[in-house]
């Protein structure tokens, strides 16, 4: 039976009202043709208004005057116009939000990039005398400082189960994983670079942490929707002299006959979103002092518990960042209108990336030598170096404490610090 | 509720017999309840009307009339939150001839919203969902076409064509009902297939895994093939637990009272249905309340002038 929560109170009297009131709600229930205006009606030229249309009952609404004071600036909503970063035209922004489809390839496509797996062995096979002993031990102690020393104690996000989907687990607190991922990163490179100033090398360097950085192109495609590729790196390491070319004249010759990635039949800018905010010219850290220039970007992510980004697709997240780094460079202090004039670079821009992902090292270089992104058949193209996924530690479930280094991977350590030291 | 009484007489030798056909309970099972699974307006709220691949996070009505609140489907309510994908139902292609909307499918998973796999397949307008049929795996290829030939094609499985491209037998599903992309569709549930049985004109009849026939628009789209995970209405839950889990509540318990609804029905198919015209929604009824004062005869357009309601009669 229907479950019932009103009953009446008494009867009312001796008639069985159900009769009536079943009769009355099958009377009711019949429903009527929609009224529709008669066409004599209609050519006689009458107006026929429709009181159902709520409109209709407007004209009796007598007009309230506003209270004093309801239209200061101060109680209207917050308009998007009014943004200081607002822009009429809308523009591709890429802000590592959404992964890109097709990985690397699609990165290499929007950037008109030939595709290098590898570093080269001009920067892998360098001789260096940088923490040979202490190496290991340098490492795991970096790792340790992320994973098991920092005291933050912040309310960890719930832990997800796949399999068992629906076990509530206990919130935890400790270090957030991207500020574990971060004191790594960053232990890392500041045990290269003391190492290396004691040798003679990387001298000069700036790093700013957590700073936001902006590239706009406006040009080709992107002449009526400028592409923006913007985030806010761990680290932004500038130098004061620009980083040595990694392809010399003669391969960025040979590269107008090379073809990039194709990713058909997707198109690289649908994992682009489309926004009105955005800097119009390059933001860069520093920016007001002359003579610098972007080095290494060093960046991290979390993976998301439920839906984890593939290598593939952490790769091309770099490589996208790496040639917004370059491309920061290549425009730094140039007006709107002087970005949209540029086309093949008379000095290529080289900058580099390593990013932090679930352990994993990801380490990209990319040269930009044209910035004419629609560059086709006798045109020069620009190069990506790329070393994916590259497996520094095993670490834990960031619900467990982390007391010793698992699966340490010194190579890729070697590798981390020679792409540092190339410059 | 009124019973209907039907009054046979035979002409015979013998007195008259009336025999009475009465149904006392009202007609039940005969037409199907919608399923309030997911609130659609807290959908088209989170979304502003607008497609979106992202999972979602979108409220459950639990078999609830989201205007009455009253319990419309029973065994339903409860579970743990799953993540709301859109899926795209409608598959639009060029018209041309030689010209098809190819996509890849990135990646197929399961979805707890629904029986069947759903694919992510990207193409050069964006990434969409769509549900998969048998076969689908990242990395095909899948094309899209409104062409209709002259000759029917033999459809590739995941690929969608208009139902009059397509021959005689072609197994298809997400027909649409109407060649509109706000129409539903028909057959979404896994393993299930609908096939083309003749064109008429510029109808094409389909009959669907119900063994209803329908005859709609030959440009209604359709995808060729089964759908995924037919092995759906094999698996065992392993529990009561686990039912409850994915958000069925119990189905028994309760007397119920013998009322002859249940069991086997054994009635003759309905003629194929014709379906030209999507039913015109019929405007909603308005209420209106009055204050006194609007009510009362001495203000707005009720108000009648003094002469009128003061003048006594005396007959």
């Amino acid at each position: 039976m229907v479950y019932r929560k009103y009953r009446e109170i008494k009867q009312w009297g001796k008639i069985n009202t159900k009769l009536y009131k079943r009769a009355a709600k099958a009377y009711n229930k019949i429903p009527l043709p929609k009224f529709e205006v008669p066409e004599a009606v209609k050519a006689a030229g009458v107006v026929v208004h429709n009181p159902n249309d709520p409109s209709f009952w407007k004209q009796f609404e007598a007009s309230k005057p506003l209270p004093e004071g309801a239209l200061h600036p101060a109680l209207a909503a917050p308009v998007i116009q009014t943004h200081p970063l607002y822009n009429t035209t809308p523009a591709y922004v890429f802000e590592s939000f959404e992964p890109f489809s097709d990985g690397v390839d699609q990165a290499c496509n929007l950037i008109n990039a030939v595709k290098i797996e590898g570093l080269p062995k001009a920067v892998t096979e360098v001789q260096h005398n940088l923490l040979r002993n202490t190496a290991e031990e340098d490492v795991r102690d970096c790792i340790l400082q992320g994973e098991r020393y920092d005291p933050t104690l912040e309310k960890l996000e719930r832990r997800h189960d796949k399999i068992l989907f629906w076990v509530s687990h206990p919130v935890l607190h400790g270090t957030p994983v991207l500020k574990r991922n971060n004191i790594i990163l960053e232990a890392l490179y500041r045990k290269v670079l003391l190492a290396a100033v004691k040798e003679g090398q990387l001298n000069g360097l700036r790093s700013d942490r957590d700073q936001y950085i902006s590239a706009t192109l406006t040009t080709g495609r992107f002449a009526e929707a400028p592409l923006i590729i913007r985030g806010q790196p761990h680290l932004v390491v500038q130098a004061d002299k620009p980083l040595v070319p990694w392809a010399k004249p003669d391969e960025i010759e040979a590269s107008k006959g090379q073809t990039v990635p194709s990713v058909a039949p997707i198109d690289p800018l649908i994992d682009l979103s489309l926004s009105n905010l955005y800097n119009g010219t390059a933001l860069v850290p520093r920016a007001n002092i002359p003579g610098l220039f972007i080095d290494t970007l060093l960046t991290t992510r979390q993976q998301s518990q439920k839906y984890p980004w593939t290598t593939e697709q952490n790769a091309a997240n770099a490589i996208v960042q790496c040639f917004g780094a370059a491309l920061a460079q290549a425009t730094r202090n140039l007006r709107r209108d002087k970005i949209a004039e540029l086309g093949e670079l008379k000095e290529p821009v080289v900058a580099k990336t390593v990013q932090l992902v679930d352990g994993r090292l990801d380490l990209v270089a990319v040269q930009l030598n044209n910035l004419n992104l629609e560059a086709g058949n006798g045109e020069a193209k620009n190069f990506v170096w790329y070393e994916k996924g590259l497996r520094l530690y095993k670490p834990k479930p960031f619900w467990e404490n982390m007391d010793t280094v698992e699966e340490l991977n010194m190579d890729a350590f070697h590798q981390f610090v020679a792409l540092l030291l190339k410059r | 509720m009124l019973s209907r009484a039907v009054t046979l007489s035979r002409v015979s030798a013998q007195p008259c017999v009336a025999l009475q056909f009465t149904r006392n309970y009202p007609a039940r099972g005969t037409k199907p309840k919608p399923r309030l699974l997911w609130d659609e307006r807290h959908l088209e709220e989170i979304t502003g009307g607008e497609y979106t691949h992202q999972p979602l996070r979108v409220n459950r009505l639990g078999g609830r009339d989201p205007d009455t609140g009253r319990k419309v489907n029973q065994h339903i309510g409860g579970g743990v939150k799953f993540d709301y994908f859109m899926v795209d139902f409608h598959r639009r292609g060029p018209t041309d001839s030689e010209a098809t909307y190819d996509e890849r499918v990135l990646e197929v998973r399961r979805d707890a919203n629904r029986s069947s796999h759903i694919a992510l397949v990207a193409g050069s307008k964006g990434k969409r969902w769509i549900l998969a049929t048998e076969n689908m795996h990242a990395g095909q290829i899948i094309k899209t076409s409104g062409y209709i030939p002259p000759n029917p094609v033999i459809g590739i499985e995941g690929n969608a064509y208009p139902l009059g491209a397509l021959g005689v037998g072609t197994l298809v599903n997400c027909i649409e009902r109407f060649p509109t992309t706000d129409s539903d569709v028909f057959v979404i549930a896994a393993g299930m297939a609908g096939v083309v049985v003749r064109h008429q004109g510029n109808f094409v009849v389909v009959r669907l895994p119900h063994k209803h026939e329908f005859s709609m628009h030959n440009t209604c789209m359709a995808t060729v093939g089964r759908l995924s995970h037919a092995e759906f209405h094999d698996k065992i839950f392993g529990s009561a637990n686990m039912h409850r889990r994915f958000g069925y509540k119990m189905s028994s318990g309760l007397y119920h009272k013998k009322d002859g609804y249940c069991g086997r029905k054994i009635r003759p198919l309905p003629p194929t249905r014709v379906l030209d015209k999507p039913e015109e929604e019929e405007p909603p009824c308005q209420q209106f309340t009055f204050t006194k004062r609007q009510l009362g005869h001495h203000f707005g357009t009720a108000a009648t002038h003094p002469l009128v309601t003061q003048t006594v009669f005396r007959f």
